[in-house]
């Protein structure tokens, strides 16, 4: 018998270069988008280089534009993650920004009925209960999925819809602060804000943020529970027939996905506004599914291509002041970056059939 | 026997020649300038390994591959098939396989489908064919009613009536029983009596010698030797197939599995030792009212292997995942004297009941990880330290085990998905004893795998039994069961019926249980 040892993995020149030839697809799938948009600007009678150069170098040109791209990143991060965790067993969390808005209803809660409570005790309550409700939102749509085997792609959806209407409620009606002229909320209590450092001031959710995707990248690595999310995504039979509680993942799975977005909200009332408005949830939710899906998945990625997402649409209002090209273009561009993507697999797929079938010649 | 001898060269053509057969996919080479000829009234056999090339050949002449080069003659004339009707107009039939029917339509719809049926007495001409090759089937039969046997019938029948000459048969007795096997050569009999060929494709010796008048052995792709029944020994064939491997001896038994069944009962001493599995009652209730695992018992000793036969359907991956603590189930099971029944799949994969899934693909690998990862899978929550499983351990012991388990592949890192049936088969084994099984069931275990791996298999699964394993064998292959098991039982309609010990087992005995013809009590 012929007990030829193998490696355990390819050598690192090997794996440095499969890196580089995985990165093709990438590169050439933003080039491709930032020439299509350019084609689109020039049409629209604006300057694609003058409209680029806005959108690429105002989060650099000074530590105001670095802020805002950190506070974007915050919950753009958190959203994806969102998004990323339960696609890895194989669900579909569409939910997030309904479970953002309750994460930053329970904040809210917290911080206007307590919120004469110092910072040491307010604070830290109002994180968990914003975690807390996006938690359990989403575990709304997980036990449908469980119990009854409702699609969490429709439940989730749904209770988005759902979410508004607390929002619009609590907002205008509850707590609403008749002196804004719309529907916000009062303030909350001083003890309940993120501290802030620096000049211009950055909250400090973004460390707090940053300290979390290190840890949610090393879990999804190192863990039994980022393995068995693994296996179920990528065999559900197979993971169940090796003793892997499939149902109980997937749930778990969607309940984390909740708890992060939920934090995302809390973060954004406690750093950033200071209560609960209507429209907090921006467009975090569809951003955060295009960064997930750029990211294919990869919580390690996540961060990454989360920062360079904020850079654009830091840069989108600065594109618009200096060049006229309207900010939707960033959305536009954003979109294509994800579909050249998608469709660079098939040009993959076909290069490597052509390779093989030379190589077979 | 009077082997019909159509020397090349000799006055009548062949009725098929087919000459330097070449084909590739992508780079691999799976026909090697093939030469293939077949005789007038001949049953031919197209012997070899899996993997050997028999399907692929044949699917160049049924016009389902095109050849990269080479020749096609029938009747001396030469012909281009490019589809399979082509190949029907040029005579060829070729029963596949999985069948290609309708569930819901007739027999006759079935056979008759896609040619002209204006003034045609259909059932009438069905009747004929059916009478007279002795092919007995309903023409007014729903086919999805119908059990494997009776449906490949209709296969044949379609192939006869589209005026076939030469009928390739693909691994035809798969999933027959031996009164099956016996009425289907006696078809292929009167077919050849009647002036037309058959190409028998098996990789079983003993089919080859009981059936074929003359026989192709094929190897990786490549012809080996065409010899007549009469002139060859089942020995010489198994040489031929196996070919000048290092461990050729001990493949060749494989090659050779069953030549001797039939011929004499061995009084082999019993397995004896301490009970360490015992299934009482196991029910699984179904969706209609009926039950897919029905009352089912079983009793192994330690070191005791227990085969299953069966035709498949009948309930056999219900019972797998039942006695293995993957389906929830009624009843009791015990293992060492643990009752395991009611409680999750992993508190019987630490007790030592391990399963190897008949669908490798679907149950067995996680295709898109590392085989690293495959061999951790159901082991990762023993083996993780506060919750972290350590990857660095996990890659040095795959390179042990690929070594050890001789699995082909560039590096532990690669796809689990990306290798071949025998080498995924060996991941999945190193994977099982890994667990240190004290009960391990197997299904269809070396279907697929070339000569290397079943042999490879077999030796596994004897060594385990050595070392006080109890082992479950559920196969459809009966040859595979008879030669491994100590104890041979039969799964019918989800049902255990029968029970013989090694060498007391009557493979005919065997074929009325599975088709329900209750002989045993």
């Amino acid at each position: 018998m012929s007990t030829v040892t193998v490696a355990a993995r390819p050598s690192v020149g090997e794996r440095a270069k499969a890196a580089g030839v995985a990165a093709i697809p990438y590169i050439l799938a933003v080039l491709v988008a930032f020439v299509v948009v350019a084609i689109i600007i020039a049409l629209l009678g604006h300057d694609p280089a003058k409209a680029f150069r806005a959108v690429l170098t105002n989060s650099f040109r000074n530590r105001t534009g670095m802020v805002q791209t950190l506070h974007k990143w915050v919950p753009l991060t958190l959203l994806a993650l969102a998004f990323a965790i339960p696609l890895g067993a194989g669900r579909f969390n569409i939910g997030g920004e309904g479970q953002m808005i309750l994460g930053a209803t329970g904040a809210v809660a917290m911080g206007i009925l307590l919120s004469d409570l110092p910072t040491v005790v307010l604070l830290p309550l109002l994180i968990v209960a914003g975690v807390a409700a996006g938690a359990l939102w989403a575990g709304i749509s997980a036990w449908l999925m469980q119990q009854f085997k409702v699609n969490e792609i429709l439940s989730t959806v749904l209770l988005n819809f759902v979410s508004f209407e607390i929002l619009d409620y609590l907002a205008s009606v509850v707590w609403s602060d008749p002196g804004a002229g719309g529907a916000v909320t009062t303030a909350i209590g001083a003890g309940g804000e993120l501290p802030r450092i620096g000049k211009p001031p950055m909250h400090i959710g973004v460390i707090l943020v940053a300290l979390l995707a290190i840890a949610a990248a090393f879990y999804a690595r190192r863990s039994v529970a980022g393995f068995e999310l693994r296996a179920v995504g990528l065999n559900e039979r197979a993971a169940k027939l090796h003793g892997i509680r499939t149902g109980k993942v997937a749930v778990m799975s969607m309940i984390v996905a909740g708890a992060l977005a939920g934090l995302a909200g809390a973060i954004e009332v406690a750093g950033v506004h200071h209560r609960m408005l209507e429209g907090i949830q921006s467009n975090f939710l569809i951003l955060g599914i295009i960064i997930g899906l750029i990211a294919r998945g990869s919580l390690t990625a996540v961060p990454f291509v989360a920062f360079g997402i904020a850079v654009l649409e830091v840069g989108a209002g600065s594109m618009q002041r200096t060049s006229g090209a309207p900010v939707e273009m960033v959305l536009i561009l954003e979109g294509l970056i994800l579909l050249f993507l998608l469709m660079s697999d098939w040009v993959t797929d076909q290069l490597r059939l052509r390779a093989s079938r030379k190589a077979a010649a | 026997m009077s082997a019909p001898d159509a020397a090349p060269g000799g006055a009548a053509p062949p009725l098929l020649r087919m000459r330097g057969i070449r084909k590739t996919f992508g780079p691999v080479v799976a026909l090697k300038d093939v030469d293939f000829t077949v005789g007038p009234r001949e049953v031919h056999g197209l012997l070899g390994g899996n993997g050997a090339g028999k399907t692929t050949l044949m699917n160049v002449l049924y016009g389902l591959y095109a050849p990269d080069a080479g020749t096609i003659e029938i009747d001396g004339a030469p012909v281009v098939i490019a589809s399979p009707k082509d190949a029907i107009a040029a005579g060829v039939g070729m029963v596949h396989q999985t069948f290609l029917q309708v569930d819901v339509f007739t027999v006759a719809e079935n056979v008759v489908l896609g040619t002209d049926t204006s003034g045609v007495d259909v059932n009438g001409r069905i009747r004929e064919l059916s009478e007279r090759f002795g092919l007995a089937v309903d023409p007014a039969a729903r086919i999805g009613d119908l059990p494997v046997g009776v449906r490949q019938r209709v296969e044949i029948l379609k192939a006869l009536y589209r005026g076939a000459k030469i009928l390739v048969l693909d691994e035809p007795t798969t999933n027959l029983t031996p009164q099956e096997v016996d009425a289907l050569f006696g078809s292929m009999r009167a077919i050849v009596d009647e002036g037309m060929s058959v190409v028998l494709i098996t990789h079983k010796i003993r089919e080859t010698m009981a059936a074929c008048d003359r026989m192709t052995i094929m190897r990786d792709g490549a012809w080996i030797a065409t010899v007549d029944a009469a002139d060859t020994s089942p020995e010489d064939l198994a040489a031929r197939m196996v070919g000048a491997a290092p461990a050729s001896d001990e493949t060749a038994d494989v090659a050779l599995g069953g030549t001797e069944i039939g011929d004499a009962t061995l009084d082999v001493p019993e397995v004896t030792g301490p009970v360490r599995v015992v299934g009482s009652r196991l029910t699984v209730p179904g969706t209609g009212g009926k039950a897919v695992v029905e009352d089912v018992s079983i009793e192994l000793c330690e070191g005791e292997i227990l085969g299953i036969a069966g035709v498949a359907g009948n309930g056999q991956v219900e019972l797998a995942e039942t006695l293995t603590g993957c389906r929830p189930a009624h009843g009791s099971l015990t293992l060492d004297g643990t009752e395991l029944v009611g409680r999750p799949t992993e508190a019987w994969l630490r007790a030592g009941v391990v399963y190897v899934p008949e669908d490798r693909q679907r149950d067995g690998i996680l295709p898109g990880a590392d085989i690293t990862e495959n061999l951790v899978l159901g082991a990762h929550r023993t083996r993780a330290k506060a919750g972290l499983i350590d990857w660095g351990r996990a890659r040095r012991e795959a390179v042990e085990a690929i070594s050890e388990f001789a699995v082909k592949t560039p590096s532990a890192a690669t796809a689990c998905g990306q290798l071949s049936g025998g080498n995924i088969q060996r991941v999945i084994l190193a994977r099982a004893f890994a667990h240190n099984p004290k009960m391990l069931l197997l299904h269809n275990p070396t279907r697929g795998l070339d000569i290397a791996s079943t042999q490879f298999v077999y030796d596994r699964i004897r060594a385990a039994a050595a070392g006080g394993c109890s082992v479950i064998v559920i196969s459809e292959d009966l040859d595979e069961v008879i030669a491994l098991a100590d104890r041979i039982r039969v799964a019918y309609s989800g049902r255990l019926v029968g029970d013989f010990a090694r060498g007391h087992a009557d493979p005919y005995e065997l074929g009325r249980l599975m088709t329900g013809v209750s002989g045993a009590a």
